[in-house]
């Protein structure tokens, strides 16, 4: 991190992110994201952005940051649509109505799911919405917290309604993306401390693509 | 040709006049008045323009001149063997027409093309152009005078040559405007796409880029409203035709009306004709492999995906030329919008033929695999089971609105770029929002919870076939960088609810959807972090693809 912050190439690098929501319907996933997107959640807002898909630009410690962020449907019947969202997702938000045991239990599938489809590489955050309503709480913090930890996922406690702990839900997530983006920049060999003066010079674009050019050329 | 510029320093000097002679002796006098009104830094300084664009593409020829002409005789040709009789895009038709014509005080353009541009901004107006085409082998000379009214704007001073009133009406439906002004350009193509956009925020995580065409506003504003714009194909005979295409020349001249982006684009519609050059090589190679079927492909999926081969190989070596390296260097053409410009230009010379075959192709193999009237079969019983089981929590489109949606499905049939057609596809999903707000009443954001559902009982009553195969033509043949943002979205979103049209009521659900993932190798090119993610995805679809051979193997069974 102090690498990529210090040298001009943290600061002059965009990073994309592909972040996709998932969770039960009626857990309140539109109402968190609009909440961040737009800062607004009640009806005296007229508003026609809708809330399936909605962007935001970050800047984080002079990194910056857009963020897209994908809304799943999520009535059972639309389950198996879940992998054309999730694919290719640098990060995705698992939620659950914390007085709704069974959301709860959704995300745990979808948290095998992803697990099984996309190995680690994806940054898994629970997220435990409504907690405005913390007296019909059925879903335990221990518990989720635990499960969270379990299975390499970060817990959240949110609530839409009353704006709390969702700003720090995303940028926390961004954070971690922005982590794997540069670990795995590093495995390929682009030391963040070189690459500053390094890609400045090199037109970056295509190398695998083109590679193939020749022999899709040759044998079409 | 030379520039005569006599009185243009003396102060007060209201009546003096430009003289342009072109090459061939055609003399060209432009209104003083105009030059009253916005000095003479225009002239030059669009001359300036105008030779710096052409040189890249002009050989030696007539180099150290100012051109006022057709930039180069690349675009001649390439006009002619494009279209020869189809001016679908006046931008382009103008480069086939030789220098002779006059720029007129905007005014009176202004005043002529009232009758029918009363929508249109005044913006616009001011870059209104009208092309009067001449005869070549006439002495031509067209001048302006500036007592004439303003009904009365051209003549053209040979023999015969005359506009009546009824004429000029004639040609006026000709007009075109032109965009001179970056400034403007990009107003206007903003526009056009929070038009399209579904938010009016800047959803787009990557805008997408203007297609060559839409240079010209026409093609940019879609919307039938705004129909005036756009110059009518059946009207381009005759005299008012003749007229037109002169008269476009000259502003062409004057304003540098081909674009370093139309250049470029008409320089690769060149190189992909030839095929001595190895662009026209390989894409000739494969159009006439395409069409004559001499390759034979396994899956829609795979013929597609060598057609994206192809348009990827092709852009890459043209990001490589000299040419488009000298154009970099220049600056003519924005580093970030070269590969988008690049990509529209083979959109057109190499999907724009092949369409037909493609939809021909991809319907023969549908039909053939059972695909198609599987999904037929189940839209047709979802369409019972949708009057009492499903109902979505916002209402369904009214019956203008459904029409409204199907119209654009259509638009977005025949549309031959990937990118337009996913502009067609934001606007229905517009549409769809915006019943769904008038039936429930308030102003709020809907999510994928929403959406979705009314967006598949839409589907139930528009023409499937149709659709299926733009999905498959969009996901396959589109930039990946394009497939980022809202159209991205939106274009999984009617993935998935076809999807789920056609496993409607079938028991293996999930698992087919992984198959369908595995055959649609779509991470390659969607992912965000499109290199890095490279090889990690490919590593994902052979395990993918794995799981798809052990279920096929299981589905045989």
């Amino acid at each position: 991190m102090a690498a990529g912050g210090g040298g001009g190439a943290g600061g002059s690098k965009t990073y994309s992110f592909k972040v996709v929501l998932l969770g039960e319907g009626c857990v309140g996933k539109t109402s968190l994201v609009l909440r961040y997107c737009e800062n607004k959640f009640n009806d005296k807002h007229i508003t026609t952005l809708q809330a399936s898909f909605l962007t935001k630009k970050l800047n984080i410690g002079g990194k910056r940051v857009n963020l897209a962020i994908w809304d799943t449907a999520g009535q059972e019947r639309f389950h198996a649509l879940g992998p054309i969202y999730y694919r290719d997702s640098n990060g995705a938000i698992l939620v659950y109505d914390i007085t709704d045991e069974d959301s709860f239990q959704k995300v745990k599938n979808w948290v095998k799911e992803l697990r099984k489809m996309l190995g680690n590489e994806i940054c898994l955050c629970i997220v435990g919405n409504k907690v405005d309503l913390e007296k019909e709480r059925h879903v335990s913090i221990e518990e989720a917290e635990a499960y969270a930890e379990s299975v390499g996922a970060k817990h959240y406690h949110t609530s839409a309604k009353q704006n709390k702990g969702i700003e720090e839900l995303f940028l926390d997530l961004c954070k971690r993306m922005i982590e794997t983006a540069q670990v795995d920049e590093r495995a390929k060999g682009n030391g963040p401390s070189q690459a500053g003066g390094a890609r400045r010079g090199v037109q970056i674009v295509d190398d695998e693509p083109q590679a193939q050019s020749a022999g899709g050329c040759c044998s079409g | 040709m030379k520039l005569d510029l006599p009185q243009s320093n003396k102060p007060g000097q209201h009546f003096c006049s430009i003289q342009v002679t072109s090459e061939n002796g055609a003399l060209c006098i432009i209104n003083p008045l105009f030059l009253h009104e916005h000095g003479d830094s225009w002239l030059t300084h669009n001359q300036a323009k105008e030779k710096r664009k052409s040189v890249p593409w002009i050989s030696g020829e007539g180099q150290e001149e100012i051109r006022l002409g057709p930039p180069a005789e690349d675009d001649i040709q390439d006009g002619h063997l494009s279209n020869p009789d189809k001016p679908t895009n006046v931008c382009e038709d103008s480069c086939m027409e030789e220098p002779k014509v006059v720029v007129t005080k905007d005014e009176h353009l202004n005043a002529c093309c009232k009758s029918q541009e009363n929508q249109s901004t005044p913006k616009l107006l001011r870059k209104s152009v009208i092309r009067l085409h001449s005869d070549p082998k006439r002495e031509n000379m067209v001048e302006i005078n500036e007592t004439q009214t303003s009904d009365n704007i051209l003549i053209e001073r040979n023999k015969t040559l005359r506009l009546s009133r009824e004429r000029k009406s004639a040609l006026l439906r000709h007009r075109v405007s032109w965009i001179q002004e970056e400034d403007i350009l990009k107003t206007v193509l903003k526009k056009a796409n929070s038009d399209t956009s579904l938010s009016s925020s800047d959803s787009f995580l990557l805008p997408p880029p203007p297609e060559l065409d839409s240079v010209s506003i026409s093609s940019v504003e879609e919307e039938g409203d705004r129909c005036s714009l756009r110059p009518k194909r059946h009207h381009s005979h005759g005299l008012g035709d003749i007229v037109r295409h002169s008269l476009l020349a000259v502003s062409t001249a004057l304003t540098g009306l081909v674009s370093p982006e139309k250049h470029l684009g008409n320089r690769i519609q060149q190189l992909a004709e030839d095929p001595s050059s190895y662009l026209g090589g390989i894409v000739q190679t494969f159009t006439i492999q395409l069409q004559k079927r001499s390759v034979v492909y396994l899956s829609s999926t795979e013929m597609l995906q060598a057609l994206r081969q192809l348009l990827t190989n092709s852009k890459n070596h043209l990001l490589e030329r000299n040419e488009t390296l000298e154009i970099l260097e220049r600056q003519e053409i924005e580093e970030f919008k070269i590969a988008s410009v690049i990509e529209s230009s083979l959109y057109k010379c190499v999907l724009k033929p092949l369409q037909s075959a493609i939809y021909c192709q991809l319907l023969e193999m549908h039909n053939k695999d059972g695909s198609l009237e599987m999904l037929l079969d189940n839209q047709k019983k979802m369409k019972k089971w949708s009057l009492s089981d499903q109902k979505p929590r916002a209402g369904m489109p009214g019956l203008a609105t459904m029409e409204k949606i199907k119209q654009r499905l259509a638009h977005m049939h025949k549309a031959y770029s990937p990118e337009k057609k996913i502009r067609h596809l934001l606007k229905v999903c517009k549409h769809i929002y915006e019943s769904m707000e008038a039936s429930s009443g308030k102003k709020e954001a809907f999510g994928a919870d929403d959406f979705l559902p009314v967006l598949i009982n839409v589907l139930l009553e528009c023409d499937l076939t149709c659709v299926q195969l733009d999905v498959e033509y969009m996901m396959e043949l589109g930039d990946p960088f394009q497939l980022q943002g809202e159209g991205g979205y939106y274009l999984t979103t009617l993935f998935g609810a076809l999807y789920h049209i056609s496993t409607f009521n079938t028991v293996s659900r999930q698992l087919s959807v992984e198959a369908q993932n595995s055959i649609r190798q779509w991470q390659r090119r969607r992912t965000i972090h499109h290199k890095q993610t490279f090889r990690k995805s490919n590593q994902l679809n052979e395990k993918m693809s794995e799981k798809y051979a052990s279920l096929l193997a299981l589905e045989s069974s």
